[in-house]
């Protein structure tokens, strides 16, 4: 048995997100889906973040922060299997709104796939709960 | 003579369903015409999102690619 096996590997639920710290591919997909009005197909969610934390392109960086923060310290809540291509994991991260929204916080849920069993999470997705 | 341009699919993309794809969350078909975006990109498969009107997921299936129409691209 190899002595470098990861203990970390498998996600459980209540468990935090394996290898959150090395979590990527969250800049780009807020960039060009979830913060894209002109994406038909993600602009209500793009409209979502505004309506419900003000949260537009230009706080691009502050949404950043909050995801991958909570990509590291807010446990899984659900996990569905991927086959053949790994697993989904969705983990509700506590956002602050901006500006008029400052006094909201709101649940933001992120879906993260993790394609093998020592690959880092991807998100796929995120959408604020009106 | 018009020359028909095939744009490669990628993630970001909108995409619809060109024929009835099974609901990968619950039962049931989502029809053909279903919008949706790549959201992941496995080569010859792709992982579609439908979103309501409100931005939350409907659901997510697993779609082999030449069961997809390209219709605007944001990759």
């Amino acid at each position: 048995m190899s002595e470098d096996l990861d203990t970390s590997t498998a996600a459980a639920v209540g468990e935090l997100l394996p290898r959150g710290a090395r979590a990527f591919g969250v800049r780009r997909k807020l960039e060009k889906y979830a913060l894209d009005i002109t994406n038909e197909v993600g602009a209500p969610k793009a409209c979502g973040f505004e309506r419900i934390l003000a949260i537009t392109l230009d706080d691009i960086d502050y949404l950043e922060g909050a995801i991958y923060t909570g990509a590291v310290v807010v446990p899984v809540s659900e996990i569905r299997d991927n086959a053949p291509w790994g697993i989904k994991c969705t983990v509700i991260v506590p956002v602050r709104g901006r500006d008029e929204k400052s006094g909201r916080l709101v649940d933001v849920t992120t879906a993260w796939e993790i394609r093998s069993s020592d690959a880092p999470p991807r998100l796929v997705t995120a959408f604020p709960t009106s | 003579m018009a020359v028909s341009v095939k744009h490669a699919i990628g993630e970001h993309d909108v995409v619809a369903f060109i024929e009835t794809i099974a609901k990968a969350e619950s039962t049931g078909i989502w029809p053909t015409g279903t919008k949706g975006v790549v959201v992941s990109d496995f080569g010859d498969h792709k992982m579609i999102e439908i979103v309501g009107e409100n931005g939350e997921t409907l659901d997510m299936p697993i779609v082999p690619v030449d069961k997809l129409k390209f219709v605007t691209k944001h990759s």
